[in-house]
């Protein structure tokens, strides 16, 4: 056992008394389909379902998603995620108000899975959910942001699980992404308010589970893949970028486009450089989400 | 693109309207509040919804067709 400065942390990595943001503080905004914050009280989803288009919100039993009220709520059709509630006590929720867009939670009365837990499942067609003040926060100059995100892409397509980014400008072309994939590679770029990008790629794409972390001073950026560095302090300084929406599951600009096509456990945000934590942390999911890289 | 292109912004919202009718919606209480979006597409210049299986029989059968996207990376 480790006594480390954010908490006490097993010989495997994972927490021992505490949850993931216990030990971890200050994010932004945070969304699990587990527990992750002790004082957090609110609910992990609200949920649709397709046999009446009822809703109801959902919560957790101990710190695991409370499937089988989910299940006798949804019965033997469909459940669609209507609001991905942030448990960082900032209540940037996440939601999508027009049924079709909504990713699916419960398919033909079973639990989407990855990795043998709850998951959303994001069409790659349009679905996506949106924040639309949560950018704002992240608009200036070379603003310093982390963000760890648990993926699980399906297909090779142009396909982002978040960004943020400005609808409905003039250019239209204010952005920030963090280990999205297109045909052939990961990438992470900043384009500022006339179009100037710093744009930045690795390969090679797979189709499981992977756990994406990505930290940022604000002028350079460092990404890492299930533990392992793949950007490191690569130049994204563009100047001036304006934010207005922190968007899961496709790219929000005039038009929504580049729709993540997979599925979606966890992603949390700082508004800071956690570049001195991010490996401990990483660790903690690992744990948490029994993955075995 | 498979959808439906409307050359004006009344013709997608009376599109989304008949979506919304023959779904029960609106509904009070509901983060929900329409069935289908539409979008404008800025470099196209017309309005488009995208097609799901639940709208076919109330939109008709639907179109491809192309929407240019801005530049993403």
């Amino acid at each position: 056992m480790i006594l480390s400065t954010h908490g006490i942390i097993g010989s495997s990595g994972g927490s021992i008394s505490s949850l993931l943001l216990d030990t971890y503080t200050g994010s932004s905004a945070a969304y699990s389909l587990k527990k992750i914050r002790t004082a957090y009280s609110g609910n992990a989803i609200r949920v649709r379902r397709s046999s009446d288009n009822a809703e109801q919100d959902f919560g957790f039993v101990a710190s695991a998603l409370d499937t089988a009220s989910i299940l006798t709520f949804v019965g033997g059709g469909n459940g669609f995620v209507t609001t991905w509630y942030d448990q960082s006590g900032n209540s940037y929720n996440q939601t999508q108000s027009n049924a079709t867009q909504q990713p699916k939670i419960i398919d033909s009365g079973s639990i989407v899975l990855s990795n043998s837990l709850p998951a959303l499942k994001f069409d790659g067609s349009d679905d996506f959910l949106v924040n639309m003040a949560l950018g704002s926060f992240f608009a200036g100059t070379n603003v310093a942001c982390s963000i760890v995100g648990l993926y699980d892409f399906s297909v090779t397509q142009s396909s982002t699980p978040i960004s943020m980014a400005k609808i409905a400008t003039s250019t239209g072309l204010e952005q920030l992404i963090f280990n999205g994939i297109d045909t052939s590679n990961y990438y992470s770029y900043k384009r500022d308010n006339s179009g100037t990008i710093k744009s930045h790629q690795f390969t090679s794409i797979d189709f499981i589970q992977q756990l994406h972390t990505a930290t940022s001073a604000g002028s350079t950026l460092s990404t890492r893949k299930n533990g392992v560095a793949k950007l490191n302090n690569v130049d994204v300084n563009v100047g001036n970028i304006s934010l207005d929406n922190v968007t899961l599951g496709a790219l929000s600009r005039n038009t929504s486009s580049s729709f993540f096509n997979g599925k979606m456990q966890e992603v949390i945000i700082f508004k800071s450089d956690q570049a001195s934590i991010i490996s401990p942390l990483e660790n903690t999911i690992k744990t948490n989400y029994s993955m075995t890289w | 693109m498979v959808g439906y292109i409307f050359n004006t912004i009344e013709e997608a919202i009376d599109a989304q309207n008949l979506c919304d009718t023959a779904n029960g919606y609106p509904k009070n209480d509901s983060v929900t509040k329409n069935w289908v979006s539409y979008q404008f597409s800025n470099l196209d210049n017309f309005y488009f919804i995208t097609f799901d299986e639940s709208i076919r029989e109330i939109l008709g059968e639907p179109l491809i067709f192309d929407v240019t996207y801005e530049a993403f990376n």
